[in-house]
């Protein structure tokens, strides 16, 4: 591999972002022989010498686990989901600005590796209930694609990424090819128990996640650490660092450039195709532009699209591939803060041992094939988690001294936590747009986002709320709190949308391998290509997608 | 009691929660600045009557006070620090009015009674009546040195592998495992 030092400008393709999808793309591009320049807006960190703080113990951070108030004033944003030990791997918000026209919250990891370095690492695939919404209920467009079409690359992409689950044979959650599943401890077991006893139709099992339970391909298993955002040194789960990056290194065809910010896609008129990108040196601010017959963008959904309105000419006078209008429009992301939390008094007798680095699912039950009839459209799985009480909980029991020590030191009972991740439908308000007056370090004007949930989705946070409740109630639980907290979009760090796929050229972005309608040679396979948004974390399926359109892509534009 | 009367209740107590964050907020404005180095030892005396010695380490073997130091200068609101370093005096003054001694000197039955009275003050009897306290003045000089006490204990070396119990690296995760008398809660989850 060679990294900065390349002697040559022009490639067989260009991939920019090194997140979750682009690493993909790196690998599959490289794996079919094309010379790929990687590109990275961020520094590089490397498989297991860049994950500084993963083998730090507790007492090994002076300030412990804490924010300071330093970073609460720096990083305003980025803080709510970062601590020390993993504060490296997100932006600084002062570097990276952006406009909120309604509160947004934008986290983002600049880095080799994105956000697939502290991803929650769930994977869950998609079915018909999910491609078929958007044409049963008129809303948005049609997804261009079906079940059939993707399952044999979810098949392919689970193969290399490796994902431990429990095969439950659902129609709106179809099993994976997976690994042998993490377990259910006791209270989450009675909590199942108790919801099949109740509401036949329901499930919860153990969550799907890209966690090894076994070693593979080289990597794992996880040792049940649960420190995975840190970096894992083990490889125990997937990232671009542990796992599609090597793996395109090897084929010799790769070529890495970090601190890359790519802020244009050049169109070629004449030729009716995008000849190459300009890269702004992150550091220097050289303007350098790179030429390739194939370009992926994988920049994350509101950095390519924001590149892609930013890539004018005449052709494309409202941005590249903008034919439609719809560039920018029908943002979405999953709304997850409501739920609730609960007490149980019984199985004082057991506990557990490690660390399990996920926690359950139930799947979704809502408006599955016209079962029932809810106030909502569309529907949400329940994550959640049970374990004992630790001294986290158990430090605001009144008393001090000895009897409080013993409180404080001894396993508390059993409690249960689980949240809704509900699908968000596409609105064309909710956007993205380049702002006209402010420009970033490089020169990129910056981002403005629209957004806000609807009556859809806080119709379904209250349904996800009383459920919750119910639940737990059933299940004997005491002391219950539900909670909806109302949190802003970008908050569950799944924005989706902006640049859809469709049949139609006059209403969508992308055909269904991915491909710019309007510029052959252009594949969008992150989150801004999703025509909806499901309740399914995203990431498994933007692998798939990205592995499927680089097929497409070798096959038909590499000549 | 009626309903008029408990509703007069809830406001007189409502009027008496704000007009006294509005004095003590007030108030504090005149007070000149206060040292935290002052007080390292008492805190020291604290933080062991809070996580005593007993089977197993308490707060001064588990070395707490690096911790509490950096927490309080990095992480409390400029407002939360003068509640603590307040505290700290007024608790000292207790101390030398009651029984002529700094906390640091007085008995272990000195200390838990002083700290009794400072842990009385701290709360109402009410979840309702606590959480407008919390949002008025925030949390009080005993629930702050109680929780960073705690915190610093449970993430030390000493505090998680003896107080708690602490496992590096687990490999396997086993779901569920009979508890053992005396099994201690693991430190980290």
């Amino acid at each position: 591999m060679n990294i900065l030092s390349s002697t040559t400008n022009t490639y067989d393709a260009i991939v920019v972002g090194s997140g979750i999808s682009g690493g993909w793309a790196a690998m599959e591009l490289c794996k079919k022989g094309l010379k790929t320049l990687l590109l990275e807006r961020g520094r590089n960190v490397e498989h297991v010498k860049g994950y500084h703080t993963a083998d730090l113990a507790p007492w090994e951070f002076e300030n412990g686990l804490n924010n300071t108030r330093e970073d609460i004033i720096n990083d305003p944003i980025q803080c709510q989901v970062y601590n020390p030990a993993t504060k490296e791997f997100f932006v600084r918000d002062r570097d990276h600005p952006y406009i909120q026209e309604k509160p947004f919250n934008w986290f983002r990891g600049y880095q080799v590796g994105g956000r697939s370095l502290t991803w929650g690492r769930q994977c869950y695939r998609w079915s018909d209930l999910d491609f078929e919404a958007n044409l049963k209920d008129g809303v948005g467009v049609d997804w261009p694609i079906r079940y059939k079409d993707l399952a044999p690359w979810y098949d392919y992409v689970e193969s290399f990424v490796g994902i431990s689950g429990k095969t439950e044979n659902l129609n709106q959650l179809p099993d994976g090819k997976f690994l042998p599943p993490m377990e259910l401890n006791c209270i989450e077991k009675h909590l199942a128990d108790s919801i099949k006893k109740n509401e036949e139709k329901r499930i919860l099992t153990i969550a799907r996640v890209a966690n090894l339970t076994k070693g593979w391909t080289g990597r794992g298993p996880c040792l049940n650490r649960n420190l995975c955002q840190r970096g894992c040194p083990y490889g125990g789960y997937f990232s671009t660092n542990s796992s599609t990056l090597p793996h395109a290194i090897s084929t010799g065809n790769l070529t890495l450039r970090p601190f890359s910010v790519v802020t244009e896609v050049f169109y070629d008129d004449k030729n009716n195709r995008a000849s190459g990108v300009l890269v702004v040196d992150a550091i220097t601010n050289e303007e350098i532009e790179f030429k390739s017959k194939i370009i992926f963008l994988n920049a994350s959904t509101i950095n390519t699209t924001a590149l892609l309105l930013n890539s004018k000419s005449e052709r494309f006078p409202n941005g590249l591939g903008n034919d439609s209008g719809q560039l920018g429009h029908n943002l979405m992301d999953h709304h997850s803060s409501a739920g609730a939390s609960g007490v149980h008094d019984g199985f004082q007798d057991k506990y557990y041992k490690g660390r399990r680095p996920c926690g359950f699912l139930i799947a979704r039950y809502r408006n599955l094939d016209g079962q029932d009839e809810s106030s909502f459209l569309r529907g949400y799985n329940i994550q959640g988690r049970g374990e004992r009480q630790s001294w986290l909980s158990r430090k605001t029991t009144n008393g001090f001294g000895k009897d409080f020590k013993k409180v404080l030191t001894t396993p508390g009972p059993w409690q249960v936590w689980m949240g809704g991740w509900g699908e968000c439908l596409p609105y064309y308000e909710n956007r993205i747009s380049l702002s006209n007056k402010e420009l970033d370090k490089w020169g990129m004007p910056l981002i403005k986002i629209d957004f806000s949930f609807k009556e859809n989705e806080r119709l379904m946070m209250e349904d996800i709320r009383e459920t919750s409740e119910q639940m737990l109630k059933l299940a004997g639980f005491d002391n219950i709190s539900s909670f909806n907290y109302q949190k802003p979009g970008g908050s569950t760090i799944h924005e989706m949308g902006t640049a859809r796929m469709g049949k139609d050229p006059e209403t969508s972005v992308l055909n269904s391998f991915n491909q710019m309608h309007g510029v052959r040679n252009v594949f969008i396979t992150d989150g801004s290509c999703m025509t909806s948004s499901a309740c399914q974390n995203p990431s498994l399926t933007y692998m798939a997608l990205t592995a499927r359109a680089c097929e497409y892509a070798v096959r038909h534009c590499f000549i | 009691m009626t309903r008029r009367s408990a509703i007069l209740v809830v406001v007189c107590m409502l009027f008496a929660i704000i007009s006294g964050s509005i004095g003590s907020i007030l108030y504090r404005r005149k007070w000149k600045p206060i040292n935290l180095k002052k007080y390292i030892d008492t805190l020291t005396e604290i933080a062991e009557i809070i996580i005593p010695e007993t089977f197993t380490p308490g707060a001064k073997r588990a070395g707490v006070m690096p911790y509490i130091i950096t927490a309080i200068e990095l992480n409390l609101t400029p407002f939360n620090k003068r509640t603590l370093l307040l505290g700290l005096e007024d608790l000292e003054n207790r101390c030398y009015d009651r029984y002529s001694l700094s906390f640091s000197h007085c008995s272990v039955e000195q200390k838990i009674a002083a700290l009794r009275h400072f842990e009385a003050k701290s709360n109402f009897n009410n979840i309702f009546l606590n959480k407008i306290k919390h949002k008025l003045i925030g949390p009080s000089f005993f629930e702050l040195v109680k929780d960073l006490t705690v915190t610093a204990y449970c993430t030390s070396k000493i505090g998680a592998t003896q107080g708690l119990a602490y496992d590096h690296v687990p490999v396997d995760y086993v779901a569920c495992t009979p508890l053992m008398r005396g099994q201690r809660s693991w430190a980290t989850s």
